[in-house]
């Protein structure tokens, strides 16, 4: 049996660079802020901890992929990210990557 | 105060001053939709019981303020680490030697008791080496947070870094440097005996050691020589070091330093005849033939001890290497 550490571990260095690529696209599509990001991303199975997307995305802001505005039509004031035009450049350099990489995959498999 | 506003006060204490406010403010909105979220889940029992999971979730604030900062959480990082151990392993290597070997010369020659020459070498070579380190990993846990990497203290690796692999074998320079020693040794034994230097008023000779001596410890030394000089020539024969042989030498230098200390300890190593004779060491000399016979023993221990080092060493490389 595979143990679930080992396995835990393996995806975790999978998943690793897709969080950057999931946010960025997903922010290209709607502008959101933080907490709802989660729900979306965990939506399509990509669940991250708050604890961790936060920082990231300060990250992203800092990197110039993402902008962010305060909304205050609230009672609690929230950053609402968009994703930058860099951000949408680096959606296209990544999601050619990952096509690689699949196809790379596609390809052992019928070899 | 609040739960919260005592974590986000947590956290900002951890953070560069420019950032504070922004990150602050960016906590109160995580951590108040988290709360939000769990509230209208209805899995808690109530605000507090909502706020304490939310915090829970987010974890230590320290370590949550270090991602946001991008801090490193390492003392020295993987990138550094090798250089660290070098440096630090390569000093130690250089300098605990010279103070294990400087220390107790200089409690000799102060006066010093046995005990306190013991106690005061172990005590400085543990406090240079806990300071040697020391110092090594502060200077590069302060590289490691100026983003300095290991580009810029040494060139990239290269094959020509490879360590040179040293050939097992035995070589003839090592086993007739032995071999000579050996045999010079025993002579000058010997002849100090057979052909003193000096001879007393009635003519009778005054050799350099101790004529008592040859009731037991000198013939005994010479033994253990000769059975050294045909472990040496075995080897030279066979042509390469074995675990049985590091061991064996180990047996021979205990063997020697022991018949060597005998003496020292009685002071009655070298001839007193032969010294009071030629009158030397006389009342203006601040050196005594004790002390000359102590410094004689440490340096045989000296060399015993890297002839026993070294042996061990050649046969692990002898008996890893596939040749």
């Amino acid at each position: 049996m595979l143990d679930p550490d080992l396995v835990a571990q393996h995806r975790q260095e999978l998943r690793r660079g897709t969080t950057s690529l999931a946010c960025l696209a997903l922010l290209a599509h709607t502008p959101d802020y933080g907490y709802n990001l989660l729900s979306r991303l965990s939506a399509i199975s990509l669940t991250i901890e708050a604890n961790t997307l936060y920082p990231l995305l300060r990250r992203l802001d800092k990197q110039g992929l993402l902008t962010f505005e305060w909304d205050t039509t609230d009672s609690r004031p929230r950053k609402v990210y968009a994703t930058s035009p860099d951000g949408i450049s680096l959606i296209d350099l990544l999601r050619a990557d990952w096509e690689r990489l699949s196809s790379a995959l596609q390809l052992m498999e019928k070899s | 105060m609040t739960l919260t506003d005592r974590y986000i006060a947590a956290a900002a204490a951890k953070l560069p001053e420019d950032q504070r406010a922004e990150v602050s403010a960016g906590l109160r909105e995580a951590i108040g939709d988290a709360i939000d979220a769990r509230l209208d889940e209805g899995l808690d029992n109530g605000f507090a019981d909502a706020e304490r999971s939310a915090l829970n979730a987010m974890g230590d604030p320290e370590a949550l303020a270090a991602t946001y900062s991008e801090r490193p959480l390492v003392l020295i990082g993987p990138d550094l680490f090798l250089k660290w151990k070098r440096l630090t392993v390569l000093l130690l290597w250089i300098v605990v030697p010279i103070i294990a070997v400087v220390i107790p010369l200089a409690g000799y020659l102060d006066g010093d008791s046995w005990g306190t020459i013991v106690g005061s070498t172990i005590g400085g070579c543990i406090t240079v080496a806990v300071h040697l380190v020391f110092w090594v990993t502060l200077i590069f846990a302060v590289l490691e947070r100026t983003g300095v990497g290991a580009a810029d203290l040494s060139d990239k690796w290269t094959v020509d870094d490879l360590k040179e692999t040293p050939d097992p074998r035995v070589p003839a320079g090592d086993t007739i440097g032995a071999a000579v020693t050996l045999v010079i040794t025993a002579i000058f034994l010997i002849w100090q005996q057979v052909y003193p230097w000096a001879h007393t008023d009635t003519g009778e000779g005054l050799p350099l050691l101790n004529p008592a001596l040859w009731s037991f410890i000198l013939p005994a030394l010479l033994v253990v020589m000769a059975v050294e000089l045909v472990l040496v020539i075995a080897r030279q024969v066979r042509g390469w070091w074995t675990p049985a042989d590091a061991w064996a030498t180990l047996a021979i230098n205990v063997a020697s330093v022991v018949l060597v200390a005998i003496p020292v300890a009685q002071h009655a190593l070298l001839n007193r005849e032969l010294f009071a004779h030629i009158g030397w060491p006389d009342a203006a000399t601040t050196v005594t033939l004790d002390q000359i016979e102590w410094i004689t023993l440490a340096a045989i221990v000296a060399i015993n001890i890297t002839d026993v080092v070294q042996g061990f060493r050649k046969a692990r490389r002898a008996t890893r290497s596939p040749g």
